[in-house]
């Protein structure tokens, strides 16, 4: 698999006005402005496989946005390398962006009074695409992403979930190398959600179209993408695929305990103290659900003992269920971020 | 509600607006500025063709700045109070719903709307029309005495209140009609009508301005009878001393068309 | 199909890699066309703000006179002249770019392989030809109706007029243009861009003949661009002079407006490499 995005040393510094409160300041700062510098992304380096699903990930303020619109050309880079297709994409932005879609969640690019229909030819005139090449892509997308049924609307009309539907699908239409989104799920509801994510999953196989996204909503990540790049603080802590980041950070187990009535649980507390005190040191009791659960390092796991503690639960404290779960990409991420 | 009562609300509220000011004080430079270059426009225009003593009916280059420093006297003492309501009512109070906040106080609605939307700002329109008007004055030739005075603040007011009546029956559209919003800037143009003599204009347009959207009331017909030009041709030749009982009429008719439409959005629901 | 073809240009268009930006005027013009109403309230608007002006010179000069060689006929002419033209280009792009600016819109322009400035001129253009139509021509009817017998149309000038029209044209857009790129800078409101309005009004000849300023001030304002809005183009229609003396005078405005039109640029591109954008 050969990379098709490559960063390396990348860096960018937000400078940002101070301001400092007073007439007599606010006079000064239009002749002498106070800059403040913040390092929004800070030397990073990493790659991507063409033909991958890839989630950018990290809380607010990590550098997701800035390294996205670097990505895209929109934002120039202060120092490193960026390469992707074998373009620098601010410089050469032209000649990159026909080969590219990206969607802004918070943003649509659907004419607001103008029909679907009439944003597709618009963006076919913009993006250059030779008729017949669109109106085959069309049907494809229009099948793939349920489009016949809003078609004929005029954007403002649309719910969310239609719109970023023909969002997607529109930038589709140049037959993009790769897709970026930024923030795709922000206000959709839980089917639109999987019925996007259903999509993406398929233009990724039909087309082995590249797909970058960032999102808040750490279900999308799980679900979608194969490959996971964690920021924080402007700096990459993670770049691989999906069942690495687990296998290194998910290198813990959730233990749950169900009882059959709530007096079971005080008993059970005490059993468990004298079997396993370790346990007890992080141990979450929940009335309403009559259990308790706990996080242990894999390691810790004492299969014997803890098989045995569960015997001794069932017999005299009315042990209902128990389980033992590996972690989600999402209860991993958060893991790493908390 | 007692006048001691109001008088002191009043002066609240304009204590918060002027607080306000002072931390968006480039706002205020700025309107200064774009008041200023109006009214150089104004002037520009008048003083290129009037320059050199021409007369339009009786108006030379002083009556007309007169008239001009009049107008902007009795639209920005009506703007003070109605001009950040007239632009944004629908926006704020209907679409938002902020009007149901004000119908739970007890407080007149049109006072409580005009008092917490008071835009200080356009004093500086009425510190301008002052200034106009009484170079104005000075250049046709006027002598003031205290009743001169009082009779043009008397003139001034009035024609405030009819600037008033107006643009608070155009904010009763909105309650009927979302998207009177876009009519704002005809409304506003019709300003550079009444900048001169009406009776430049022809009959029909004249009748428009005095009876349907009465801003000669509060500008032209004013002016006209402070200054004492008598125009044959003229529409109608008022006195003084009717205006301000028109102003107070007019104020009063928009006040209830106002609470009409108000009791009617109400009732509704909406 | 669903998509029957559009236009019996757009193959031309298409040959001369103008297709994106001709479907750009076309989809300003089905925007704006959207809202009927608020077409014909924005029309109302410009007779209350232009009529005083030919009616105050109608009462003037009515029974003859004339102030430097402007009599009736010849400033009826030259307002109807200016605000029709006035008409066509007053659209407000400023206040559009910098809401585009300072909402972060342009990102979406910059991930299109279109030039920007070409874009919103290919909408200007479009929305001009829209003004054409609906504001222009019924304005031109209303005033030939109120002041018929006053306009004087002679037939040799129009070219050069027509000429002199599309500088000022393009330069209108530039110069709103700019006005609008300065939001990447500074804070850019409807206050400001008013009063910018309003002085351009004033020195670019709309409301009053640049000659009939004091000579001091008239010559300050032949070296600046902005007569060639509307002053040096009605003036050419007015009074014709030889054709070289026209030509030397289109090409000088032609130059400010190419200069104006490096300037956005380099401003635009300067943007880019400075700013955030805004957004998420």
């Amino acid at each position: 698999m050969t990379p098709i995005i490559n960063a390396k040393n990348l860096r960018k510094i937000y400078r940002i006005k101070r301001q400092h409160p007073g007439a007599w300041n606010a006079v000064k700062s239009i002749f002498f402005p106070d800059y403040e510098q913040r390092v929004a992304v800070d030397d990073i380096d990493f790659s991507l496989d063409e033909g991958c699903l890839a989630a950018l990930v990290g809380p607010n303020g990590a550098g997701k946005s800035t390294l996205i619109k670097m990505l895209v050309g929109v934002l120039r880079r202060d120092a490193g390398d960026l390469d992707v297709m074998g373009l620098d994409p601010f410089n050469h932005r032209m000649r990159y962006v026909r080969n590219i879609g990206v969607v802004f969640g918070q943003r649509t690019n659907l004419l607001w009074d103008l029909s679907v229909q009439d944003s597709f030819e618009l963006h076919r005139a913009v993006f250059g695409i030779p008729r017949r090449d669109f109106l085959c892509r069309l049907d494809e997308l229009r099948a793939l992403f349920n489009l016949d049924e809003i078609l004929r609307q005029p954007a403002r009309t649309l719910s969310l979930g239609q719109t970023m539907r023909a969002d997607v699908a529109q930038v589709l239409l140049q037959q993009p190398k790769i897709l970026f989104l930024d923030e795709p799920t922000i206000g959709l509801d839980v089917l639109s959600v999987k019925s996007l994510i259903a999509a993406l999953r398929k233009v990724n196989s039909l087309y082995a179209t590249t797909i970058v996204v960032t999102s808040h909503d750490l279900t999308v990540i799980e679900e979608l993408c194969s490959n996971v790049v964690l920021l924080d603080k402007g700096r990459v802590i993670f770049d691989g695929t999906v069942n690495k980041a687990v296998d290194t950070y998910g290198n813990y187990r959730k233990l749950r305990f169900q009882f059959t009535h709530e007096q079971n649980l005080a008993m059970a507390l005490e059993l468990i103290a004298g079997a396993m005190p370790k346990m007890l040191q992080r141990i979450a009791t929940r009335r309403e659900s009559l259990e308790l659960s706990t996080v242990l390092a894999s390691d810790d796991v004492d299969f014997a003992r803890l098989l045995e503690l569960a015997q001794r639960l069932r017999d005299e404290s009315g042990l209902r269920e128990f389980s033992m779960e590996k972690p989600t990409l999402k209860e991993v991420i958060l893991h790493v971020f908390s | 509600m007692s006048i001691m009562r109001t008088l002191l609300l009043v002066l609240r509220f304009m204590g918060v607006h002027m607080k306000t000011m002072l931390l968006y004080r480039t706002n205020f430079f700025v309107g200064l500025t774009s008041q200023i270059i109006y009214t150089v426009l104004s002037l520009s225009f008048v003083g290129a063709f009037l320059a050199g003593g021409r007369v339009i009916n009786g108006w030379d280059f002083g009556r007309i700045i007169f008239l001009l420093g009049f107008g902007d006297v009795a639209f920005g003492l009506s703007a003070i109070f109605l001009f950040r309501i007239f632009v944004g009512f629908e926006q704020t109070y209907i679409i938002h719903g902020g009007l149901d906040k004000l119908l739970v106080q007890p407080l007149c609605i049109l006072f409580n709307l005009m008092l917490r939307n008071m835009d200080l700002n356009q004093g500086a329109v009425v510190i301008k029309g002052i200034v106009v008007m009484l170079i104005g004055a000075q250049l046709s030739g006027t002598v003031w005495t205290t009743a001169l005075v009082l009779l043009v603040a008397v003139l001034a007011l009035s024609g405030a209140m009819v600037y008033c009546a107006v643009y608070v029956a155009f904010l009763t559209l909105g309650f009927w009609f979302r998207r009177r919003n876009s009519l704002v800037g005809p409304m506003l143009s019709m300003n550079y009508l009444v900048q001169y003599p009406l009776s430049i204009y022809p009959t029909p347009l004249q009748v428009f301005l005095t009876l349907f959207i009465p801003l000669g009331l509060a500008t032209y017909y004013p002016a006209r009878a402070f200054l004492e030009i008598q125009e044959d041709g003229a529409l109608i030749n008022l006195a003084w001393w009717p205006l301000p009982l028109l102003g107070l009429c007019s104020l009063v008719l928009a006040s209830v068309v106002f609470h009409v439409g108000l009791r009617n959005y109400a009732s509704s629901g909406t | 199909m669903s998509f029957p073809s559009r236009g019996r240009f757009l193959p031309l268009a298409r040959w001369a890699g103008l297709e994106a930006y001709v479907q750009a005027a076309r989809v300003a013009i089905r925007q704006a066309v959207c809202y009927p109403a608020d077409i014909f309230i924005e029309f109302i608007s410009y007779p209350f703000a232009f009529l005083g002006y030919f009616f105050f010179v109608a009462a003037l000069f009515g029974s003859g006179g004339s102030v430097q060689g402007y009599g009736l006929s010849t400033l009826i002419t030259y307002f109807s002249l200016g605000w029709v033209l006035r008409m066509i280009v007053d659209q407000r792009l400023d206040g559009n770019v910098a809401a585009l600016v300072q909402s972060g819109g342009v990102v979406s322009h910059l991930v299109r392989p279109v030039d920007f400035l070409h874009y919103l001129f290919a909408g200007f253009v479009g929305r001009g030809c829209l003004r054409f139509c609906f504001y222009a021509l019924p304005a031109i009817l209303m005033l030939t109706t109120l002041f018929g017998e006053d306009i004087s149309l002679r037939s040799g000038d129009v070219g050069w007029f027509i000429l002199y029209a599309l500088v000022a044209f393009r330069m209108a857009f530039e110069l709103q243009m700019l006005l609008g790129l300065t939001a990447f800078f500074l804070t850019m409101n409807h206050q400001i861009s008013w009063t910018v309005d309003m002085t351009i009004r004033l020195i670019s000849g709309l409301i009053v003949p640049l000659n009939l300023f004091p000579e001091p001030l008239f010559r300050i304002l032949e070296l600046l661009p902005f007569q060639y809005l509307y002053f040096k183009p009605i003036q050419v229609f007015l009074h014709p002079a030889e054709i070289w003396n026209m030509l030397a005078g289109l090409t000088v405005g032609m130059l400010w407006t190419l200069g104006l039109a490096l300037c956005n640029r380099t401003v635009f591109r300067a943007a880019l490499r400075r700013h955030v954008i805004y957004g998420s």
